[in-house]
């Protein structure tokens, strides 16, 4: 049993308060006429049925209550207002060719001139029929606030004069953007906590009312379809604690198929009017994680998005496709040069290419300055797990691949005494690179050349950086070679970092791996044999807690 | 509908903008006969604040509001709505510098 005058809202309202703050002039008129109307049809529709045209019957009502409300206010202009609605003519058609009232009203609520919340307030309160009870609580803010914010807009919208229309041709293109935008914003700001979740049901709702009265706009079936993609997936998005589930790990028998059918539906209507947009770009993205995620398909996907939306956040789910299609060096590759200041999904990303490369040490770092930058509860509790397997794994010796790394260094022959002279240009080639504003691409590092213990030894200490730098005096530029190394990483004071040595040479050893080096008269020469000091001294000064990673080069 | 367009700047025209002017816009606006009046400003280091207080009156060496933005010109014009009034705002030069506020005027 379904009640009619609950479907009827639920179809009409929109309809109705169109046609009336058309027919008026006045917002809040025209709702307070609505709802009038609807509750005439709560007392008469049980009484004498259902009209045959539920939307006519209320729109009549609806302007029958206005007019009386015009005659009580009987002044001059509120005489003009009244012929106007007496006068009440079938909907004109306006530039655009669109007659539904409802459009005007989307365009009007979206108007840029208004703040987003006000845009918002006004979509969900007069097309979507929302109260101001559920509008404050999909914002969580009181209702008093709500009501002020809104009656704000409205007094905007009536004083500043807004239009209310379709906007014509030349501003169409843009505002079509900018209502797509607020629709997204929505969402968007229902998907990100489940208690604001409503939101995205009006969104998805108005999205489809924007596809049926803009047919030939490929963008709003676009965002409709990749709006139900998103939606389909909810229930499987957090787990029972509220954390993050990764896509792959999803249960996807929990995904609503009907909404992944309608969202196809969508996109497919959409791209057959052959005006390809970001949209549907991210809507073909969000099918194919819906149907089993073509990873070369979205990678190339992603890729076209990013020539159309040049934004670093494209770049970055691009570098990830592409390490799911074809592996995380492919993806790492593509972060270089990415800056995206506080956003904690960059540095996340490139621990997670460096954890699936086997690379735990690094990883561990990148970890923990991504959790430097989570501020949501469920993200920072997926980095500490990440963290601190990473850091569990890099305590294990392990063989890693890594690829060519440019650093700057300064080389120094010392003794055993005088090593102190050579871990003393750390801080000065850091000092180096902050004059020149560039920053250094990972910890500091001590390479070890030439070991003779009982006599010299040939040590540089380096930073490694992004891209190639000039080197200058003593400063130099060099290149780490590729290849695979054997990393381990050390927690404690540096002093025991000479046990760990000698365990992880019995380690390599026992797996019958040999250090890519040779036995030289000035004592044993090293292709790469690094101590990448991991902590920083100004973060934990605690040198019983620094972490050392250990990378020796491999022979082939 | 009349609107007011409040021209800002965070500093004083270079001598670059200057030589905009209005670039033709102000001979656009005219033959399109939206403009109702206007005026452009001196600094606001030349400008002085009156307040009266308890009948006294208080004068303040500069303008009222101490932002880094100052209003350095208005023009009062009319047209059918926001739309259009932010179409001629846009147009002016000194949107491209600076800022344009478009405030409703109160109708008669």
């Amino acid at each position: 049993m379904t009640d009619p005058v609950a479907d009827a809202f639920r179809e009409e309202w929109g309809k109705v308060v169109a046609t009336l703050i058309r027919v008026t002039g006045d917002w809040d008129l025209a709702e307070e006429c609505a709802q009038e109307a609807f509750a005439a049809a709560v007392r008469q529709w049980p009484v004498e049925g259902v009209p045959r045209k539920p939307g006519a019957w209320l729109t009549t009502i609806a302007r029958h209550r206005a007019v009386d409300r015009m005659r009580r206010e009987a002044v001059g202009a509120a005489k003009l207002r009244e012929v106007a609605v007496m006068s009440y003519e079938p909907e004109p058609v306006d530039d655009a060719g669109i007659p539904d009232d409802r459009l005007r009203l989307i365009f009007t609520c979206c108007h840029p001139a208004l703040v987003f919340e006000a845009q918002v307030a006004l979509a969900l309160r007069t097309l979507a029929g929302l109260n101001m009870a559920e509008i404050a609580r999909a914002f969580l803010v009181p209702e008093t606030t709500m009501a002020r914010r809104l009656g704000r807009a409205k007094a905007k919208i009536r004083n500043a004069a807004i239009p209310y229309r379709v906007p014509p041709a030349r501003l169409l293109p843009e505002r079509t953007i900018a209502v797509l935008g607020v629709l997204y914003l929505m969402f968007n700001e229902g998907y990100t906590s489940p208690e604001r979740r409503p939101l995205c049901d009006e969104a998805i709702r108005l999205a489809r009312l924007l596809t049926e009265l803009m047919p030939d706009e490929p963008e709003a079936g676009g965002l409709l379809a990749l709006m139900l993609l998103h939606d389909a997936r909810r229930a499987t998005r957090l787990d029972a604690n509220g954390d993050v589930v990764l896509l792959a790990d999803q249960d996807r028998s929990r995904w609503d198929a009907a909404q992944i059918a309608e969202g196809r539906a969508a996109l497919a209507r959409a791209t057959r009017l052959d005006r390809l947009g970001p949209y549907q770009l991210q809507a073909a993205i969000a099918e194919s994680h819906a149907t089993g995620s073509d990873w070369p398909l979205i990678a190339r996907l992603y890729e076209q998005l990013a020539a159309v939306v040049p934004s670093p956040v494209v770049a970055l789910n691009h570098a990830a496709a592409v390490a799911m299609a074809f592996g995380p060096a492919a993806g790492l590759a593509l972060l270089d040069g990415l800056d995206i200041p506080g956003y904690h999904l960059l540095p996340a990303t490139r621990a997670d290419f460096l954890r699936r490369m086997g690379r735990h040490a690094e990883a561990a770092v990148i970890y923990e300055e991504a959790l430097g930058m989570a501020t949501v509860e469920a993200d920072r509790r997926f980095l500490v797990k990440r963290l601190n397997e990473t850091r569990g794994r890099a305590m294990e010796p392990s063989v890693i691949e890594r690829g060519e790394q440019p650093y700057v260094g300064i080389r120094r022959t010392v003794t055993m005494q005088t090593i102190p002279e050579i871990a003393d240009q750390i801080p000065v080639l850091a000092g180096w690179l902050g004059q020149r504003g560039i920053a250094p691409a990972g910890a500091p590092f001590l390479r070890y050349l030439v070991i003779d213990m009982a006599r010299e030894l040939v040590i540089e200490a380096g930073f490694p950086v992004a891209a190639p730098v000039e080197g200058e005096g003593e400063v130099f530029a060099g290149v780490l070679p590729a290849g695979r190394y054997v990393s381990v990483v050390h927690v404690g004071h540096p002093s025991g970092l000479y046990g760990a040595i000698t365990e992880l040479n019995a380690w390599a050893d026992a797996q019958g791996l040999r250090w890519d080096a040779e036995q030289t008269p000035d004592g044993d020469k090293f292709a790469c044999r690094l101590e990448n000091y991991l902590t920083d001294p100004r973060v934990q000064p605690d040198m019983d807690k620094w972490e050392t990673e250990l990378a020796f080069k491999l022979a082939d | 509908m009349q609107y007011a367009l409040l021209i800002a700047g965070d500093h004083e025209p270079t001598p670059e903008e200057m030589a905009l002017g209005c670039g033709g816009w102000s001979e656009e606006m005219e033959a399109r006969g939206v403009v109702r009046g206007g005026a452009g400003l001196r600094p606001p280091t030349e400008s002085t604040t009156v307040r009266v207080r308890d009948g006294q009156v208080l004068l303040t060496d500069g303008p009222f509001a101490d932002t880094k933005e100052q209003i350095g010109g208005l023009v009062l014009i009319e047209c059918a709505d926001l739309d259009e009034a932010v179409e001629i705002a846009a147009k002016h030069p000194a949107a491209g510098y600076g800022m344009i506020e478009v405030r409703p005027l109160w109708q008669s």
